[in-house]
């Protein structure tokens, strides 16, 4: 009897503490889920409003690509500072160029374009592979990093460009770019000082219309 | 005035030690001897604190538990997730959000069936306590793989992270948390029938049992607690880094064992007390914050703490031959 009693008066405090303090609150997976997602960012949603609202208008602002390649081709550094961006204290710069140009050679890595005219040697490497690095997200200079609370959401922003990049443009490229067909182009590069005289100059395309 | 007596010297060896070393540490290191340093000393003990009264507990029995450290990991875990990702359950369409109070109850309540289950495999089949707790070790570092993905569980709140990185009167709540459970378990173990029966079994196992005591129970019951104060030190390392990291607790079975023996309990059983380890905490605090003031190399560090380990146990052996003499 005082055991059953003993038990009863320690169920009724247990059950007084978990009224006043509860344990857990009980929710539909649904209500979670929209709780979950409530405030936190969503690099893809980012990255797709990017390239309908933010990259249009910029593309008339990047700059002439046979200036460009004549800058770097003259002094790197001068090239850098007037065309490029520098993320950081980094050696690296970001270009962002436009142009037009002639297909002259499709290769596995990618499509060769000359600026000249169908007998030249390719200025530009338009990449038609998978797509790392933050090239898009730094060249064209519309994405700063203190909008971003932490690194990681402003790093899932370039992984979402890239993938825009993978499945809007480089397909449509891969599919009709053949020898001697025009393109009006929009890309963006990545250059050390010592890559600066490569040619072509590997690029990667935000906007290639083949004519 | 009369000499101090060997029987004297020998019951009050920890607290001898710890006086010498604050003294000296106190001339050699003027930073030593301050309140905020006293505070640093009595957090950073405060997880091998809460852990060693519990083993403490578990080697007066004349037991040893090598899995607090795992334990504690997979408690702070445990919470953690429940308390940043509730429980889905999938099948009735809902999920649990747990509360910071649910969240701590549920890593205390993993603590705690960890260890009964650790006493109960002791008891029911028999096995060495140095075996059972170290397959307890593994199950228990394995779940908390499984269970975080090999990823910390960060963002946990402040309220969760106020009873590990939060002050009450000017006092890490860490250190409050840890002297209440010093006091509570001292008068388990002196003032009640449990204690008295821990001490019992400890000193010989099998008198206990002749006398009429279910020495089973009772070490099943020393495991749960020590599974529950393991459990409660993963929520205070939990709160206090506001992550659960799946490797959290590394080691720790082994400085809680040394603090447990240079505090003058006896790897035995039978002879020790709750005062005496936090005292053997102490010192290991002291000796560690001792050592960085006077920029000891780490590598010494390691052989000095060593060194002074071997030494608690010689003269602990020392003092019991003396006292059966």
């Amino acid at each position: 009897m005082k055991r059953a009693v003993s038990i009863l008066v320690g169920c009724i405090v247990l059950a007084i503490v978990f009224w006043l303090f509860p344990a857990f609150h009980i929710v539909s997976l649904k209500q979670a889920q929209a709780e979950k997602t409530k405030g936190v960012f969503n690099a893809a949603d980012f990255a797709s409003e990017f390239w309908r609202k933010r990259l249009p208008p910029a593309l008339k602002q990047a700059a002439d690509a046979q200036t460009v390649l004549d800058a770097l081709t003259k002094d790197a550094k001068t090239a850098a500072t007037t065309y490029g961006r520098t993320v950081g204290i980094s050696d690296t710069s970001y270009y962002f160029i436009r142009g037009t140009g002639t297909v002259v050679s499709v290769v596995a890595k990618g499509i060769g374009v000359t600026l000249h005219g169908p007998d030249g040697k390719p200025d530009l490497l338009i990449k038609t592979g998978l797509l790392s690095g933050n090239t898009v997200r730094d060249a064209t200079g519309l994405v700063n990093a203190s909008e971003f609370p932490n690194s990681q959401n402003f790093n899932d922003i370039s992984t979402e460009l890239n993938r825009i990049v993978e499945s809007q443009v480089i397909p449509n490229l891969k599919t009709n770019a053949t020898a001697g067909r025009k393109l009006s182009f929009a890309v963006c590069a990545e250059l050390s000082e010592d890559d600066a005289a490569d040619r072509p100059l590997k690029v990667i395309p935000v906007l290639a219309e083949l004519q | 005035m009369k000499p101090l007596s060997k029987e004297t010297l020998t019951r009050f060896q920890s607290l001898i030690a710890l006086l010498v070393m604050i003294v000296f540490l106190s001339v050699k290191a003027d930073s030593f001897l301050t309140v905020s340093n006293g505070l640093t000393i009595l957090l950073q003990i405060s997880v091998n604190l809460c852990l060693s009264i519990g083993m403490t507990l578990i080697i007066l029995t004349g037991g040893i538990d090598l899995s607090v450290g795992a334990i504690l990991a997979l408690s702070g875990a445990v919470a953690a997730g429940l308390l940043k990702n509730g429980l889905t359950l999938a099948w009735l369409g809902v999920q649990l959000q747990f509360t910071p109070f649910g969240a701590v109850l549920a890593g205390l309540v993993v603590g705690l069936a960890l260890g009964c289950f650790n006493g109960t495999v002791i008891t029911r089949f028999k096995l060495p306590p140095f075996v059972a707790t170290l397959g307890m070790l593994s199950i228990a570092r394995g779940l908390t793989m499984l269970w975080t993905g090999g990823f910390p569980i960060t963002g946990l709140g402040p309220k969760f992270g106020f009873m590990g990185a939060g002050f009450w009167l000017g006092v890490p709540m860490a250190v409050w948390i840890c002297a209440g459970l010093v006091v509570l378990f001292y008068l388990i173990s002196i003032h009640t029938t449990l204690g008295r029966y821990i001490y019992a079994v400890g000193g010989n196992e099998k008198s206990a049992a002749y006398s009429g005591l279910n020495v089973n129970r009772i070490k099943i019951w020393v495991y749960t607690l020590g599974g529950a104060l393991a459990g409660m030190s993963g929520l205070l390392v939990t709160a206090r880094l506001d992550s659960a990291t799946p490797n959290a607790g590394l080691g720790y079975e082994l400085d809680s064992i040394a603090a447990v023996v240079i505090g003058g309990t006896s790897l035995s059983g039978g002879r020790g007390s709750v005062l005496g380890t936090a005292l053997g905490c102490l010192i290991i605090g002291v000796l560690n914050n001792g050592l960085v003031l006077l920029d000891v190399n780490a590598f010494w560090q390691q052989v000095i703490k060593g060194v002074v380990i071997l030494l608690a146990v010689i003269i602990d052996k020392a003092g019991g031959k003396s006292e059966r003499a």
